[in-house]
């Protein structure tokens, strides 16, 4: 059981998200940094779709009233693991009581009953995840744990977390073993560098690219972009440049009856509505869309747009699908691989 | 940001007047036309079939329904319940079957590859990759319908839903507006728009969001200048040449003509604890009745 003491901004119960429904106009939802979540849930052991908390910004606190085994992933919001009182039997090794012990992103470690893990925060932006061994129990709804906030259903009681919310976490026995190494019997665990976001976003050229100049779309590619601060779990508003759609009839075709009509969206649609300001979709985004699309995000790279700051400057890199669908078998073999390393092969041999 | 009314025009002026979509020097590589609709890649996890450069009609949009139930039936019978852990059949990893207006997609699991579809020993395992895979399904399915089409094709018996809607008042501040608008009275307003049985197009934009077809043109009222903050879960608007009513609270900027209230007799738009969650499906007649 885990007591919110401070529940940050829009902290949410998400796991990989759901799939099924999207023709009754239910979007996909789940963790935006997802390669975070698998990370995370792959260091304590759990199938990489379990449910953990998605943090949007500091402070966060959470009282752990049980002993767990957790893993923080994605930015760095300057996690402490504190000793709230005293701590019982043969750990004094940790230290002090009230004493702080910093953990990393990509990095798993123990919880005592009754220690307090606090999250500060990053000035700017991007979002911690944080796993629990046994994942978070929460009953799925359309085959998800994942909160769709703007819908209001799914996660925790369809919302947000709120101070005072109180979460059980399920019983790990039924998980595979992990492997320990000696020194954290009581400590701190292992950990595996995450992955950090380059200045570049792939993404294959849209399908509406007649929509654009030849001049537009150059500077699609060749611009420099900025998330906007409105930004949300729905989509990102990007600032740069502003690009002209316009007719294609002007580009010299041939015009006809047909229009552009709405068809399905997904995550990492990038779309530019009237004002010229593109707006990538992002998990909680609408199924079904109208406006010109000058890209598509590969998905293997979406969740750098979740952990861009709003500093941060990007581009946009072409690409094609056969580099698409391998950059996603590369991620994938980066969680096998730290799975095979946290897995204790040996006991599972022996039963 | 907030997804604006602006986005579920199929009207929208800013973009009529394109060409058929397989004029795209862009798209030549990665398109491909079939009896009159031509399929693209939306992404590495989605393929689309576009039959609007056929005819952008409601005679095209049920075949779009025909189509989704074929490739439901032949690639993922098992029926969707809520809690349902997983719906997808073992071997094929389609996760989802979308209609728009006039197009379908199917978004699907870009790693993959169907057991009974593994490359043998030195085959090009190019040929292979789910998007080519799901490309060509697509296409078989569009083609044997369209097959099947030259027979005698028995008209679906559709499912007519009547919603109660409290017309006027503080319920649609904006009916005086339209009424301005179409130079009729607010009485006139009100059953013009319940003269007329709408068919569902497809679902989108919001849960439950019914793209529908059939607003009397009279009726027709350019959006709110400025949309409003919130308009109020149930409202009935018209935006454009468009009428549709919202299952949640959201700010839009079509002018609100009533609102649907649901009691016990009548389920709210979107709520999951009905089986399904949305009380409109692709397909279904719509019939909007006055209530005071």
């Amino acid at each position: 059981m885990i007591s919110i003491i401070k529940a940050g901004i829009q902290t949410s119960v998400q796991d990989l998200g759901r799939s099924g429904y999207r023709h009754m106009g239910v979007c996909q939802s789940g963790a935006l940094d997802s390669e975070a979540l698998k990370l995370a849930n792959s260091l304590v052991g759990n199938p990489i779709n379990f449910a953990g908390l998605e943090i949007a910004g500091g402070p966060f606190e959470i009282a752990c009233q049980s002993d767990m085994l957790i893993a923080l992933s994605g930015a760095d919001f300057s996690a402490m693991l504190l000793n709230n009182k005293l701590l019982l039997g043969n750990n004094m090794s940790l230290g002090a009581n009230n004493s702080a012990q910093a953990i990393y992103p990509g990095w798993r470690c123990h919880v005592r009953a009754g220690q307090r893990l606090v999250l500060k925060g990053h000035a700017g932006g991007g979002r911690a995840y944080i796993a629990f061994r046994g994942g978070l129990d929460i009953d799925p709804v359309m085959g998800s744990c994942a909160t769709d906030i703007a819908t209001g259903f799914g996660g925790w009681q369809g919302r947000s977390l709120n101070n005072d919310d109180q979460l059980s976490i399920k019983n790990p026995a039924q998980l595979p073993a992990l492997k320990f190494a000696q020194h954290e019997q009581h400590n701190i665990d292992i950990g595996t560098r995450p992955l950090l976001p380059e200045h570049t976003v792939r993404a294959l050229p849209g399908n509406n690219m007649h929509y654009f100049s030849a001049a537009e779309q150059n500077r699609f590619w060749q611009s420099d972009w900025q998330i906007s601060s409105s930004r949300n779990r729905m989509a990102c508003r990007l600032k740069g440049c502003t690009l002209a759609s316009q007719p294609a009839t002007k580009l010299g075709q041939q015009s006809s009856a047909s229009k552009l009509y709405s068809h399905a969206v997904i995550p990492g649609t990038v779309q530019v509505p009237a004002d010229g300001q593109p707006i990538v979709l992002l998990a909680d985004g609408q199924t079904t869309g109208g406006y010109p699309k000058i890209a598509q995000v590969i998905q293997a790279d979406l969740w750098r747009l979740a952990q861009f700051s709003h500093t941060a400057m990007f581009r946009f890199v072409p690409c094609s699908e056969q580099e698409a669908i391998a950059a996603l078998k590369q991620q994938q073999h980066h969680i096998y691989r730290l799975q095979r390393a946290v897995a204790d092969v040996d006991k599972r041999k022996r039963q | 940001m907030q997804p604006d009314s602006n986005d579920i025009a199929l009207d929208s002026p800013k973009l009529v007047d394109s060409p058929e979509l397989v004029d795209g020097p862009e798209l030549i590589d990665n398109s491909d036309l079939i009896d009159g609709a031509e399929v693209f890649t939306l992404s590495e996890t989605a393929v689309v079939i576009d039959a609007s450069s056929d005819s952008a009609n409601l005679g095209t949009q049920e075949k779009i329904w025909q189509l989704a139930s074929a490739i439901r039936s032949a690639y993922q019978p098992v029926s969707q319940h809520a809690g349902l852990l997983d719906t997808r059949l073992p071997d094929s990893g389609l996760l989802d079957i979308v209609p728009g207006m006039y197009n379908l997609t199917l978004i699907f699991d870009p790693l993959f590859t169907p057991r009974s579809l593994k490359p043998q020993t030195g085959a090009d395992s190019t040929q292979l990759s789910p998007i080519t895979v799901w490309t060509k399904r697509l296409k078989q399915c569009w083609r044997d319908l369209n097959r099947s089409q030259t027979e005698a094709q028995q008209p679906a018996t559709a499912k007519v839903i009547e919603l109660p809607i409290c017309y006027g008042g503080e319920y649609g501040p904006d009916l005086n507006a339209v009424a301005e608008h179409s130079g009729l009275s607010p009485e006139q307003v009100i059953n013009a728009h319940c003269a007329v049985d709408y068919t569902v197009c497809f679902i989108g934009f919001q849960p439950g969001f019914a793209y529908l077809h059939g607003l009397n043109p009279l009726l027709s009222t350019p959006r709110k200048a400025t949309p409003r903050q919130r308009v109020d879960a149930g409202s009935v608007a018209i935006g454009g040449s468009q009428t549709g009513i919202y299952p949640l609270a959201s700010p839009g900027g079509w002018q609100i003509i009533g609102r649907y209230l649901p009691t016990d007799k009548h389920q709210a738009l979107f709520d999951i604890q009905q089986n399904p969650a949305s009380l409109l499906q692709a397909s279904d007649r719509l019939r909007f009745v006055r209530h005071d």
